[in-house]
């Protein structure tokens, strides 16, 4: 393996550190979603009682019809498969309709 | 099938395009047929206010956000450039930011740069100030700059990489034998050979700028002193807030019309045609 020049290092050692940057406000999401509101701000991001309520809440009765989150996500899943099915097969048929102009 | 794409054409691009012409010239709230009123939505939008002052805010952020994100991204162009470990990783963390959902990071932003946010308490703890991001009126726009740099550098930043790959390497074989600076090789060489690149860029940018949303009704709802309202905005709750759908159908032409001609003066002024030879 060749040896690392100082400068390369320094580029590698920057943007690992920027990407974590960037990552920085979904690490910070996750971690919070497992804790209580009252300590989002009060505790340090990996301090703090850490626990499933937020999922649990989440989860129970989740069939209700005021708290519908099952439904949402099932109609996520819909528009997500639905949408990639068709726009896959027009744009196949497109394309070959582009390609032979 | 042709048939099948025409009607599909006519059904969601065409009907659709003639009712905006329709409504633009009448007045109609929701119910009942559209009446005709002339120029009278034209005039009425051209002396609203609040509408102008949107399209001035949409300067102002694009006074932030074109250098910003210029700079940002072809640093991370340079960077990836000289990459050699883990460029998946570093692409994909910044790419992640360009996928995720609008108002999931919208409402992650707001919780983070709040006044006791854990931005502003480690801004307090390390240089002993806070920064006001969206309750100053002068801050507020700049902070919804950053927060849409932050979620376009990935994309620019691959744009312009590929830009940037594509320079032969013998140009600049030619101009270290000519003895020629790394500051002069980057305005001689790299940045006019991604002319195409950069133009793609800016374009973007500037169709983002008029058509940004999430943010700033999510995070600052247009305030502080309508410091951040947008024309999407503005044309939301003429819609539906003031029952107006025939003014916000004027002001989306007079948006689109703006955003066109800034696409065009742009172009004109700086597009070039770059042939290797």
């Amino acid at each position: 393996m060749k040896k690392f020049k100082p400068l390369s290092l320094l580029i590698h050692l920057a943007m690992l550190t920027l990407a974590i940057t960037w990552l920085y406000p979904f690490i910070w999401m996750v971690v919070v979603s497992f804790k209580d509101t009252a300590q989002i701000y009060t505790t340090a991001l990996f301090d703090g009682r850490f626990s499933l309520d937020n999922y649990a809440f989440l989860f129970d009765n989740s069939a209700r019809a005021d708290k519908p989150f099952l439904r949402t996500l099932f109609n996520s899943m819909f528009i997500a498969i639905t949408i990639t099915a068709s726009v896959t097969l027009t744009s196949t048929l497109v394309g070959y309709a582009v390609a032979k102009i | 099938m042709a048939s099948s794409w025409l009607g599909y054409s006519v059904l969601f691009w065409f009907y659709p395009f003639v009712w905006l012409a329709i409504l633009s010239v009448t007045q109609w709230q929701f119910i009942g047929t559209p009446r005709f009123n002339g120029l009278y939505n034209f005039i009425g939008v051209m002396q609203d206010e609040l509408f102008w002052k949107s399209m001035l805010n949409v300067l102002r952020f694009l006074f932030y956000y074109i250098p910003i994100v210029l700079v940002a991204s072809l640093l991370f162009a340079a960077g990836l450039k000289r990459i050699k470990y883990g460029k998946g990783f570093i692409a994909l963390s910044f790419l992640l930011a360009n996928v995720s959902s609008g108002v999931a990071y919208s409402i992650v932003f707001s919780k983070l740069f709040s006044e006791y946010g854990p931005i502003n308490e480690f801004l307090r703890e390390w240089l002993g100030f806070a920064i006001p991001w969206f309750t100053n009126p002068d801050c507020a726009m700049l902070s919804i700059a950053l927060i849409v740099t932050w979620k376009f550098v990935g994309y620019y930043g691959l744009i312009l990489y590929s830009g940037m790959m594509a320079i032969p390497k013998d140009i600049y074989s030619a101009a270290i034998l000519d003895k020629t600076g790394r500051f002069k090789q980057l305005y001689a060489i790299t940045l006019p050979m991604m002319n195409a690149q950069i133009i793609m860029v800016l374009v973007l940018a500037i169709t983002v700028a008029f058509g940004i949303f999430t943010e700033p009704y999510l995070i600052t709802g247009g305030g502080p002193l309508n410091s951040t309202t947008t024309p999407m905005v503005v044309m939301y709750e003429a819609a539906f807030q003031n029952m107006k759908p025939s003014w916000a159908a004027t002001m989306s032409i007079i948006v689109a019309a703006c955003s066109f001609a800034l696409i065009w003066i742009l172009r004109r002024m700086f597009e070039k045609n770059i042939e290797i030879v």
